[in-house]
């Protein structure tokens, strides 16, 4: 059986990342935005493997090692910031983030 | 037969020193009081700009390169990585007076931002794609820490802004940086500048729309208009030392990636130069019209920060030999005046929040030093002769005006016109006779500041009357044309 082409797979994260962009602007809760773009983060790799094999070329397949690197280290601090605004205010919901504005 | 990995210590070494001042921050955070790590920094910072002097390749000599040409200490890096040194050491030399005030007194204050500029001479340093990604990462997660650190409302919600548009940005520039792959195959700067050349339809359709989503997510790190929208509430909201830190140091390395990607990589890519001059457009005319309706100063600093990223980044529309060295040149004038701007602010604000434009009348009378170099930083961002942001500006207007960007010249000349309106207001009030009663902050020795401030002016006076003392160094095209190595 021959192997999908790459277009398919180029396409399913172009798909993935039109997903998690629009989660970005719609969701309300600081954490659904989070995952989303996660999801975008996903779509990258997906690509990044995608193309890697499709140029024969492993300089593909490492960078997605240090992009799912970057995404854990965004994970633990991202999560420490929601975590320390949840404290204060009991709510992840963005739009109560409106102090600053002009 | 395995090829050993080719590792040199040399080209590393600015970048080394940077990241043990980070380390021993947090190890000995534990152990020594915060001014002494502040101390430490600051010495490790002047040997990583030494150590970049040192780098320095004369006419006809190779750039030292580590990790297969990775990572790249030519002349470009050189001086973009003391630009920030530059920047950070006036973040660092003002927090000694004012973190303790702002709340930010802490160990972990220094190593995050030591850990910023690591990412930010990883960004200048880097010859290809996943270097200047992990050099931008470390800096923007840094830097969100950093926005969020002091322990108030505002603080959190300034870092929960930055951290969820910065990290949209990031993942927008991942995807662009995946499709740029997929066209060429490479990710090296070289190996992307080399296969732009000769591309199938299909691969160019990837290449132009791989260049449009890394131009958006760059846009997001730098503040271009439509993507600057968390760049006034962050700038704001976040300590006045951390604002200056992310206006000076962070939009730096920034443009140093633009110049990296833009002006080596994909100098040859269609396309993205036209939407480039559309972004800039767009933020000339949302950055000056918005400053123009401030009432606080530093919120007015801010939206200053965005308009002037659109005069920068018009030097990037220039051909590589002449924008290059315009950026550069503009780059280290803006770290200094922004930098000493915001380090008066820093000291005389009474809260976190800054000071209304207001409360500025009759300074002159109250603090004569700091009013005179208030006026003469707002006098250099909005361009007047004297001083060296005059010099910057017609750089930067010079570079895509003769590349036949001449509509967009236009119009920022009329934006920097605007500009003199909501720069010379304030100037204007520190000199107005003193009927209010005092609203700085009263008490309280500043030495580091005044240093910082006196050192600021100075550079930006002495630059302006002799702008060839920092511009000579990056007069020589070869140094820009060659960003994406051979």
């Amino acid at each position: 059986m021959d192997p999908a082409p790459t277009t398919y797979y180029v396409a399913l994260s172009g798909l993935l990342f039109a997903i998690g962009m629009m989660g970005v602007l719609t969701r309300r809760t600081a954490i659904m935005m989070f995952l989303s773009v996660e999801l975008m983060l996903n779509a990258a790799n997906l690509a990044l493997v995608a193309f890697a094999r499709s140029w024969g070329d492993l300089a593909g397949q490492t960078a997605v090692f240090i992009v799912m690197t970057l995404a854990a280290a965004e994970v633990a601090i991202g999560l420490a910031i929601i975590v320390a605004i949840f404290r204060q205010r009991e709510t992840t919901n963005v739009d109560v983030l409106a102090t600053l504005k002009g | 037969m395995l090829t050993p990995p080719d590792v040199a210590l040399a080209p590393l070494l600015p970048i080394l020193l940077v990241l043990a001042g980070a380390v021993s921050s947090t190890v000995l955070g534990f152990h020594l009081p915060r001014r002494t790590l502040t101390a430490i920094n600051l010495v490790l910072l002047l040997l990583s700009a030494a150590a970049m002097a040192l780098l320095w390749s004369g006419p006809g000599e190779l750039p030292a390169t580590a990790f297969g040409g990775s990572l790249r200490a030519d002349n470009a890096a050189v001086l973009l990585g003391l630009t920030i040194v530059a920047g950070s050491m006036m973040a660092l030399l003002v927090s000694l007076d004012t973190a303790y005030r702002a709340r930010l007194s802490f160990p972990e204050f220094d190593a995050m931002l030591m850990y910023a500029v690591t990412g930010t001479l990883l960004i200048a340093f880097s010859g290809d794609l996943i270097v200047m990604l992990i050099g931008l990462e470390v800096m923007s997660l840094a830097s969100y820490v950093l926005a969020t650190l002091q322990d108030s409302r505002r603080a959190e919600e300034s870092g929960l802004k930055y951290f969820l548009l910065g990290s949209v940005g990031s993942a927008v520039l991942i995807y662009g940086l995946a499709l740029v792959y997929g066209a060429t195959g490479s990710l090296s700067y070289g190996g992307i500048a080399a296969a732009t050349a000769g591309l199938t339809p299909g691969n160019l359709g990837l290449l132009v729309g791989g260049a449009l989503l890394l131009l958006a997510g760059f846009g997001f790190k730098v503040a271009l208009a439509p993507f600057h929208q968390w760049t006034p509430d962050v700038y704001s909201g976040a300590p006045t030392t951390v604002s200056l830190f992310l206006s000076t140091v962070v939009k730096v390395a920034a443009f140093a990636g633009m110049l990296r990607v833009f002006g080596g990589a994909l100098q040859n890519a269609p396309f993205w130069a036209s939407a480039l001059q559309l972004l800039i457009a767009a933020t000339l005319i949302v950055g000056n019209a918005a400053s123009l309706f401030q009432t606080n100063f530093k919120r007015m600093l801010a939206y200053s920060a965005v308009a002037h990223t659109g005069f920068l980044a018009m030097a990037l529309l220039g051909t590589p030999g002449l924008g290059g060295a315009a950026l550069g040149y503009y780059l280290l004038v803006y770290t200094l005046m922004t930098g000493a701007a915001l380090a008066i602010v820093a000291a005389l604000q009474r809260t976190e929040a800054g000071m209304n434009i207001s409360d500025l009348r009759g300074l002159y009378h109250r603090h004569p030093g700091y009013a005179v170099a208030l006026a003469a930083c707002l006098a250099s961002l909005a361009g007047l002769p004297p001083f060296a942001g005059f010099f910057g500006k017609y750089l930067a207007f010079q570079a895509a005006f003769q590349n036949g960007y001449v509509w967009l010249s236009i119009l920022a000349v009329l934006a920097s016109v605007a500009a003199l309106v909501y720069y010379l207001r304030p100037a204007m009030l520190l000199f107005m006779p003193d009927r209010t009663p005092a609203r700085e902050y009263p008490h309280g020795q500043r030495p580091a500041t005044n240093l910082t401030v006196a050192l600021g002016v100075a550079a930006i006076t002495v630059l302006g009357l002799l702008p060839n003392l920092w511009y000579g160094w990056l007069a020589d095209p070869a140094i820009w044309e060659l960003l994406a190595g051979r």
